[in-house]
């Protein structure tokens, strides 16, 4: 159990032995990361550093290796196989990159999001969208930032891509990922899910949950930054054109025409992040070894005390769900600018963020014009913090 | 220290100088920080090249809306010439704040960007008239 072995667990990640005070609460912007992550990266450079599928001696051998393990490694966290995980740099890459995928299938189509999403799943289907003529519908949420089925059910009906957020970074709401997929195939649409939230907290099988892609970031669940995944559906990822095209994805480059490599290589161009792969891998098997089902049911807690401790507080007021919330909450309170709730933790070691998490429609959406404070917890969280945090939110409005 | 227990700041957040709407003023400019929602709009009243009164409206963080209000002390009464050479250092210095993250100091930067343009703006009206006449 989690909660037992939070003394542990938080002995495993240096920034907290380093900065013995600090309560981070910023972990859906990125999440911290554990010893054997750093390490494993630290050994790439310094044991077997050189360029993945080129060489042919013993060291490139070994990074390859590492590399295609890593891959392997995080397949099996995701319930998917190895040749379906394309690596990126993060979500925001994975995105426009399935879009520019997408591009040729959507002349005069239908693209359909939702009003949850983060602009690295709005700015590159605009942009598809010009290029292709395409119209964008937008799904509305509820007051609580739920999604109205209705609405999406007259939305979704003609689309021909669905790409939507598995867990809102602002509302914590979770969707349901599955009846939306299986609604959005039953209309002929590709379905594309944003998992940058969902993939660091929730026990994922992509092929149950049947999307066609899935995008994520390794930073924001213990692995390294500048490495990210997008998934694909073998068969489209073998019927897609690549969009963007050099090295390593070829396998016969003459003066006239060329072969593709095989998927996913196909789609990698040029010397990959192979360190923060390998790190990634051992992310994954970090979070393996916790479990996700308990790092789920843990946080469905944490979710809920955050959620009684701040609406304690006088002239609180949030965005999303009252419950069943991921553990995290976007607030403003009633005279002080997101900003300055933000630097006033700042003074009490408490790191949250301000601004409009990159999600500024949303926040237009619920009236909140100046943005808002956000607290995003991860497992390595306890209770004592929520406290702190309500403790002190109380001081400032004192002040 | 953080800007939260620097008095000046406080003082100046809590009770703003200068907020006001001039009607008759020679120039005003708006502008906002797109990044968190922040506005400012600056009103100047001009007097042979001087800064006769000015006022100033606006929301945000207590950084931007105390620096506004000071930057309007400061500069109530100057030449326009001496209000353009303004600095966010010199804003930071009198505000008491000896270090500012980058992000912070666009809090900061809104309010002496506003006012140039209030200026500049004024400038180039009565350039444009005095080229006529
Ligand atoms: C829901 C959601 N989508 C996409 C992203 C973009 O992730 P990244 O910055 O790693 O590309 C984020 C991260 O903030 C997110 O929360």
């Amino acid at each position: 159990m989690i909660e037992e072995d939070l003394d542990s667990i938080r002995s495993d990640f240096p920034i907290f032995e380093f900065n013995p005070k600090l309560i981070y609460m910023d972990s859906a912007a990125t999440s911290q990361r554990p010893k054997n992550v750093i390490d494993k990266v630290t050994e790439v450079y310094s044991h077997y550093n050189s360029n993945v599928h080129r060489g042919i001696y013993s060291m490139a051998e070994k990074v390859t290796e590492e590399y295609e393990n890593s891959r392997k490694e995080i397949a099996k966290f995701l319930g998917a196989n190895a040749d379906e995980l394309i690596f990126t740099k993060n979500t925001t890459e994975s995105l426009n990159l399935v879009a520019y995928m997408l591009l040729p299938k959507l002349k005069n189509g239908v693209i359909t999001i939702t009003e949850l999403e983060h602009h690295s799943n709005i700015l590159p289907w605009r942009e598809v969208a010009s290029l292709a003529n395409a119209e964008i519908r937008t799904v509305a949420v509820d007051r609580e930032g739920k999604i109205d089925y209705a609405d999406f059910e007259k939305k979704v009906s003609g689309s021909s891509v669905l790409s939507f957020t598995h867990i809102s970074n602002v509302a914590g709401t979770t969707l349901d990922a599955k009846k939306m997929v299986s609604a959005a195939k039953a209309e002929g649409a590709i379905t594309v899910v944003d998992g940058a939230q969902a993939a660091p907290h929730l026990k994922l099988n992509l092929h149950d949950l049947g999307a066609d892609f899935y995008a994520l970031s390794g930073h924001k669940m213990l692995g390294p930054t500048g490495i990210g995944i997008l998934y694909g559906n073998k068969r489209l990822l073998e019927d897609l054109e690549p969009p963007f095209r050099g090295g390593e994805m070829v396998t016969e480059v003459h003066a006239e025409g060329q072969e593709w490599n095989d998927v996913p290589l196909k789609f990698e161009p040029g010397t990959p992040n192979f360190a923060g792969a390998i790190g990634f891998g051992e992310a994954t098997k970090y979070l393996e070894k916790i479990g996700m089902n308990d790092i789920e049911s843990y946080e469905k807690k944490l979710g809920k005390a955050l959620m009684e401790e701040l609406t304690k507080i006088d002239g609180l007021e949030y965005i999303g769900p009252s419950e069943g919330r991921a553990a995290l909450l976007s607030f403003k309170l009633k005279g002080y600018h997101p900003h300055d709730i933000a630097a006033f933790l700042d003074t009490r070691s408490i790191a949250i963020r301000s601004g409009f998490h990159c999600a500024q429609p949303l926040h237009e959406r619920f009236g909140f014009f100046d943005g808002s404070a956000r607290a995003s917890l991860y497992f390595y969280n306890n209770l004592d913090e929520i406290e702190s945090l309500a403790y002190s939110l109380k001081e400032l409005v004192r002040l | 220290m953080s800007y939260f227990f620097i008095e000046n700041i406080m003082d100046h957040y809590k009770n703003p100088r200068n907020m006001k709407i001039i009607n008759e003023a020679s120039s005003v400019f708006g502008d906002s920080n797109p990044t968190c929602g922040d506005t400012v709009k600056i009103f100047i009243k001009v007097n042979e090249n001087k800064i006769e009164d000015i006022g100033f409206q606006g929301h945000g963080c207590a950084l931007s809306m105390a620096s506004s209000s000071l930057l309007t002390e400061m500069v109530k009464g100057s030449e326009m010439q001496d209000a353009l050479k303004i600095t966010e250092s010199d804003l930071m210095r009198e505000l008491g704040i000896k270090e500012l993250g980058p992000n912070r100091i666009k809090c900061i930067a809104l309010s002496v960007k506003t006012l140039k343009m209030a200026i500049i703006q004024y400038l180039s009206k009565v350039n444009h008239a005095g080229g006529g006449t």
